[in-house]
């Protein structure tokens, strides 16, 4: 499918194509109640809440009020749907006021205010620095000398689609010229919505692409929201406790039926009818059912939600958490999924950017055989370079000519005379300015004319072509006319594979490897330079064939691939140039106490395997020998990469045992290889390595990684839970008490009587895995049977009065549910306080009420019970019968069989010093106490930063965690995605 | 035709509203809450912490199971199960003919000795077991605002099956509870002398007061084909109607006993007392028993060793778990926190596992 943009005839493309009116709305008026519900009833919590309730509205079967389920269920749902309105709301607002920007538009030859949604295909918008660009624009005309104003013509361009870095199209213009000229536009000419104009005075463009079918538009959508584990689990648990139910409903309720029969009957003060109606079997296991419908807390989806948010607020407050540079704090984008910080597993992280600063200095070149810089460590001030440079050695000067004017480098000349360069790639900043510290001035850039200084004399270069940098390339060229001689040279620079090989031949490259090498050991990212001199009608015939490779509609990219190449052989190497990419401050520490708290890293990079090394050693992604071991998985034919990846595999599997902290490093192409027809073996050895790194890999690749990342995943299955996971943890113990609060008021005093276990449901809000899970189904169980067997027994007799019996059963629920949480928290700030104990007063506050109104079924009863003996008594028997076993049991856990949290928990709180260097990386356990123990005694008060993730659930400690980890984790996200249009060089 | 400035300096594309600037140098508020540093008390499980929980719970718990189980001793019950022997010989096998039908005399008369002085007022209860007050059908076939005011009278809708007569009036009191009141009465006598026994202020007050109406008479009450219980005199109301009263308080087990009412004086230990038992409950289709029970009152209520037993039990497992504790933790003590219990110090493999 093609479209064709007449410019500057909007009538005929009015109806073909959308306005640009763009919206992102999720919902209108209309459809909003039944979208909104449809959506929420798509889970499976919420039907069953829904089957609830609508079961409740039969009064034969129904134990409460239904108001029981249907205050709440109204509730919740009102909030999310008010929630999602008000979100919706935001995102009309927004686009309301981007459709109502006013823009300039040329019609006619002119210019015209129109309101950002009246923009049409074909309309030409003139946009003025700083601008927003309102639709997708094919550029026409800048603020460049060369551009032009008003013209008329078609573009052919591909139907619209979300890859924002293809745009195939041609330009005819009207009248046609005489051969017909088919101008290619590629995504070079296209300025995208949402971007800014900047650095450019004006700017003219056809609207291509409009309203929602822009590259961006194609590209956003509403997120879907995603589950984190901890969702994933209580979803899981709760289909349990649903099956669980249902096998209580099915036991009791055919045990229902045959008391009902063979005794019921015959007590006639039950007067039970002789013939009942059909659905007569049905009705106790449905009043079970609905009794049981309290296992799973109506509330726990707003109260995670509560949580969720509370926590990703947390995030967003924290002082510690803030660049320091420019005060920015952190920001958690999705509230639904901050819990799952704690369970983060892997880190697939780019390099570039995200590890290092991607501020780019040139420090060491090799030309033509010689190594500037290997003493000083920086080649600019090498004072042989600078002898080479004024004496004029031809070498010397053609490498800094390829520095200078091999890029898409744009100088900017300040009022004050300085220069500053613009480019879209750090690497070429890099050497541009590196050049122009040699003397090499890149000065002025005009249209195609580039202007060198060089010791005083300026030299003059037409551009002709420029053959893009690809990352399947990995290089890029230039073809310029030296204004001065008229000779034609190709300049090229690029990655070492990419340019050594088409060195011309009889020229000696073994130099330039061993450059190369050295420099990659370093950790430096190395270019290589290369040029040749072109005949007049080699680039005449050459640059015909590019145009029309350039205007290829189909498989663009790979015909000027290959067109490229075409130009690109017989070159002379000049040189090789190399760049520090500095890491970015904390990085190692961060690393290092991320692989401490468990967490497997996968490092992503296009730089080479010794520099990606070097960058992984000095980040302490990998640890050097003899305690870590690095294997390597290359090879260029499928069978040389099989047999390495078993090798690998099998090192691996002997390794897991041994004290060796194992990584492997594996490059694209093998990668590739791997993952087409090795990928069980490659799952498996992803698995085993807490490490890996992927280097030389094209941006696609580090894609289908992270892709493929989710199967490896699923197959590891397990979840750790390690430091991050206490901060989660944390803040649910401040929400319990919230959560349990909330709960009470969904009981009646008759349910609990009945099933007095059901208080203690609420509380599995807070379990994270089934083994815990367990543990509280257990407690819940013997608690409820402590509840039940107690209450039953002291209050027998003349004192079995049924209201009197239920409160006395609920007061113990609510007192051990007390001492639960009390139990189970591990700080108390005064919140805590506030929330158990509150929530206890409150108990007896509430019932003081009711007890006190002679309308309410309980008249009386509170008053009455507080002034007896025995319900003090039975209520204190309660909660020490109910809680000793736990607290025994607690505290001979806690002691004998602590788990790490606990001991270090102990060692914290009792003030002792803290060994901290007691690492998971592997080591033989003697070298470590070596190691360790006389810096301990010595520093006792020093304790490494690293450590305290682990003590983290105290309030206090947490803050010097989250100072260097999270912070750049959170950094590490937003870059990756980002990282991925920056660094199209690496 | 080309112009490459422009182009480059798009840059990356940016996504949706420019909130980002809004927030640029921002720095959160501080705030202790905000900064989770609220001054926080942290305390561990110390082995000295739980011992001592251990032993002052047992301290408390042993005096009082004590206290409990003496006061539950001293109460003097007597307790006599009559619905078999008040059935005569002849119907002994089928007791359910003899209780249904209305002309077999229902008169019956026991005698017992008291075991110990009882000291007045001596509570008389009636005990039934399993009798399943709590069933759901007949918790809820009662209707509290008919029994509060003489204007509720019609508000029977959860009355059914026992809601109206016949001819569609409505019964005050409605409901299964009101219907099946129970019936049999007791006559005590000492020495030829008549014992009386007070059939005043057994019921709640505040039911009394506020649930029964003062203007609510009964009406239409047990008229239908099938008797259930005890009838109501038409012309007293419902607030003074106090058996009633206490029976409509349901019971939460199938064992519970209901006060019938009050014997003001003592009795001596040995005195003989008879009782004419008028057995017109029937308990019988289902297996209910029937038991009179005679009983003092002590601070924790009737007799009930239940507390005092769950006390000492208690209180005495704790008291072992505390010695337990102690020696284990000479035995074997453990220092809190010692870093080489960590895994990752002793077990290589670390966290992997």
């Amino acid at each position: 499918m093609k479209r064709y943009v007449y410019i500057n005839d909007d009538e005929s493309a009015r109806d073909l194509y959308c306005a640009n009116r763009i919206s992102n709305r999720k919902y209108t008026l209309l459809n909003f109640i039944p979208k909104n519900l449809w959506e929420q009833f798509s889970r499976f919590m919420n039907q069953y809440f829904l089957l609830i309730a609508c079961l409740q509205l039969w009064p034969l079967i129904t134990p409460v009020n239904p108001a029981s389920t249907w205050g709440p269920l109204i509730f919740i749902f009102a909030v999310s749907a008010t929630k999602e309105a008000w979100d919706d709301y935001n995102r009309y607002l927004s686009d309301k006021k981007a459709n109502e920007k006013e823009v300039w538009v040329v019609m006619h030859g002119i210019r015209k205010l129109v309101q950002a949604q009246d923009i049409h295909v074909g309309n030409i918008i003139w946009l003025r620095e700083n601008d927003e660009v309102p639709c997708d624009l094919a550029l026409i005309g800048t603020s460049d000398p060369q551009g032009v104003c008003y013209i008329e013509g078609v573009i052919e361009c591909p139907s619209p689609d979300k890859d924002i870095r293809r745009f195939d199209a041609n330009l005819r213009l009207f009248p046609p010229f005489l051969d017909n000229d088919v101008c290619p536009l590629t995504i070079k000419n296209t300025i995208l919505q949402s971007c800014y104009l900047r650095n450019t005075e004006w700017a003219c463009g056809v609207a291509v692409y409009t309203g929602n079918e822009t590259k961006l538009g194609m590209c956003r959508g509403i997120p879907e929201p995603k589950l984190t584990a901890i969702d994933a689990m209580i979803d899981k648990l709760t289909g349990a406790i649903f099956v669980f139910q249902i096998v209580v409903v099915i036991v009791l309720g055919i045990a229902g039926n045959v008391w009902k029969d063979t005794e019921a009957r015959k007590q006639w003060y039950v007067k039970y009818p002789e013939e009942g109606p059909w659905f007569e079997l049905l009705i106790i296991p449905l009043r079970f059912e609905l009794l049981c419908s309290i296992m799973i807390p109506i509330s726990i989806k707003v109260s995670l939600d509560l949580v969720k948010s509370l926590y990703a607020k947390f995030i967003d407050w924290d002082n510690e958490m803030i660049d320091q540079e420019t005060g920015t704090p952190s920001h958690a984008t999705n509230t639904a999924i901050s819990e799952d910080l704690g369970q983060v597993e892997y880190i697939l992280t780019d390099k570039t950017g995200t590890l290092t600063e991607n501020k780019m200095i040139f420090r060491r070149c090799c030309i033509n055989g010689v190594f500037y810089g290997n003493d000083s460590g920086d080649a600019l001030k090498d004072v042989e370079l600078h002898n080479a440079v004024s004496s004029g050695s031809p070498d010397v000067i053609h490498f800094l000519t390829v520095m200078a004017i091999c890029n898409t480098v744009i100088p900017i000349k300040t009022k004050t005379g300085d220069i500053f360069y613009k480019a879209q790639s750090q690497d070429e900043d890099a050497l541009v300015c590196a050049a122009a510290r040699l003397h090499m001035v890149f000065v002025n850039k005009n249209a195609n004319i580039l202007e060198i200084k060089f010791n005083a004399s300026t030299i003059q270069y037409e551009v002709l072509e420029t053959l893009e940098f690809t990352s399947d390339r990995k290089r890029m060229s230039v073809v310029v006319k030296d204004c001065q001689n008229g000779k034609i040279l190709l300049l090229t620079k690029g990655a070492d594979e990419a340019i050594l090989p088409y060195a011309c031949p009889g020229q000696q490259t073994r130099a330039f490897f061993e450059a190369v090498e050295q420099y990659s050991q370093l950790g430096l990212r190395t270019l290589c330079l290369a040029w040749r001199q072109l005949k007049e009608d080699e680039y005449k015939e050459w640059s015909l064939l590019f145009k029309e490779a350039n205007s290829t509609l189909v498989d663009r990219e790979w015909r000027i691939a290959e067109v490229c190449q075409r130009l690109e052989h017989d070159l002379e190497i000049l040189g090789v140039t190399a760049i520090e990419d500095r890491l970015q401050d904390g990085v190692p520490e961060t690393i290092e106490t991320l692989r401490k708290a468990g967490i497997n890293f996968w490092m992503l990079t296009g730089d080479k395997q010794n520099t990606a090394i070097q960058i992984a050693l000095s980040c302490n992604f990998i640890s050097p020998e003899p305690k870590g071991q690095l294997l390597l998985i290359d090879g260029k034919t499928e069978d040389e990469v099989r047999q390495s990846l078993e090798r690998v595999l099998l090192t691996m599997r002997i390794t897991t045992s041994e004290p060796k902290d194992v990584a492997f490093a594996v490059d694209g192409w093998a990668l590739e290889i791997a993952l087409k027809y090795y990928r069980k073996a490659f799952t498996e050895l992803a698995i085993l390595s807490r490490t890996a790194i992927c280097c030389r890999v094209t941006p696609s690749q580090k894609a289908q990684r992270t892709f493929s990342f989710s199967f490896i995943s699923g197959v590891s299955g397990t979840s750790l839970f390690n430091s991050l996971s206490l901060m989660a943890y944390n803040v649910f113990y401040t929400s319990i008490p919230v959560l349990v609060s909330v709960l009470d008021k969904d009981l009646s005093e008759e349910t609990v009587m009945q099933h007095p276990q059901i208080l203690f449901y609420c509380q599995a809000g807070r379990l994270l895995n089934p083994s815990t899970f367990a543990g509280w189904f257990g407690r819940s169980l013997f608690h409820a049977i402590v509840v039940f067997v107690i209450s039953i027994h002291a209050y027998a007799y003349e004192k079995s009065e049924m209201e009197e019996v239920s409160m006395v059963a609920l007061s113990g629920c609510i007192w051990l549910q007390a001492f639960v949480v009390t139990l189970e928290t591990n700080s108390f700030t005064i919140l805590q306080c506030i929330a158990i104990w509150g929530n206890l007063a409150s108990f007896y506050f509430i019932n003081w009420i009711f007890s006190a109104l002679p309308s309410s079924g309980m008249y009386t009863i509170m008053f009455r019970l507080c002034r007896q003996p025995s319900y003090w008594t039975t209520v204190f028997l309660i909660v020490v019968a109910g809680m000793g076993p736990i607290l025994a049991l607690k505290y001979f856990r806690y002691t004998y069989r602590p788990s790490k949290i606990n001991i270090l928990q102990q060692a914290e709180r009792l003030g002792g010093p803290i060994l901290s260097l007691g690492s998971i990386e592997p080591q033989p356990r003697p070298i470590l106490e070596k190691e360790v123990s006389p810096l301990s005694i010595t520093q006792p008060k020093n304790r490494n930063p690293v450590y305290e993730p682990l003590l983290s659930d105290s309030p206090n400690t947490r803050r010097s965690f989250g100072s260097g980890a999270p912070f750049d984790f959170f950094q590490t996200q937003s870059r990756l995605s980002s990282s991925y249009s920056r660094n199209k060089d690496n | 035709m080309s112009s490459r400035g422009a182009a480059s300096s798009s840059g990356g594309p940016q996504l949706g509203t420019s909130d980002s600037s809004k927030r640029i140098s921002k720095k959160p508020k501080y705030s202790r809450f905000t900064q989770q540093e609220l001054p926080a008390c942290k305390p561990i499980l110390t082995p000295g912490w739980v011992i001592a929980t251990f032993v002052a719970v047992g301290i408390v718990f042993i005096p009082i199971g004590l206290a409990s189980l003496f006061a539950s001793q001293r109460v003097v019950e007597i307790v006599h199960r009559y619905d078999q022997e008040c059935v005569p010989p002849i119907f002994s096998s089928d007791q359910l003919a003899y209780i249904q039908s209305s002309i077999t005399n229902k008169t019956c008369t026991k005698n017992f000795t008291v075991p110990k002085r009882m000291k007045g007022p001596v509570y008389v209860y009636y005990q039934l077991d399993n009798f399943y007050q709590n069933h759901r059908r007949y918790v809820k076939s009662r209707s509290d605002t008919q029994l509060r005011s003489k204007a509720g009278e019609l508000d029977i809708s959860n009355c059914k099956p026992e809601a109206t007569t016949g001819n569609n009036s409505p019964i005050v009191p409605c409901g299964l509870i009101a219907w099946s009141l129970f019936n049999d009465t007791y006559g005590f006598s000492m020495k030829n002398k008549v014992l009386n026994v007070s059939k005043k202020n057994i019921a709640w007050k505040s039911d009394q007061e506020h649930k029964f109406g003062s203007d609510v008479y009964p009406k239409n009450f047990q008229s239908g084909g099938l008797i259930g219980g005890a009838k109501l005199n038409a012309s007293i109301p419902l607030s003074e109607q106090e058996d009633l009263i206490v029976w409509m308080r349901t019971a939460a087990l199938p064992t519970f006993r209901k006060l019938y009412g009050k014997i003001e004086t003592d009795l001596e230990a040995n005195d003989e007392i008879t009782v004419v038992i008028q057995n017109n409950y029937n308990t019988y289709s289902f297996g209910g028993r029937k038991r009179l029970v005679l009983s003092t009152t002590s601070w924790i209520g009737g007799k009930n060793d239940f507390l005092g037993i769950a006390y000492l039990t208690v209180g005495g497992f704790c008291m072992f778990l505390a010695i337990g504790f102690i020696l284990l933790y000479v035995i074997k003590p453990r220092p809190l926190g010692d870093p080489a219990f960590l895994s990752w110090n002793r077990n290589p493999s670390g966290i992997m596992n």
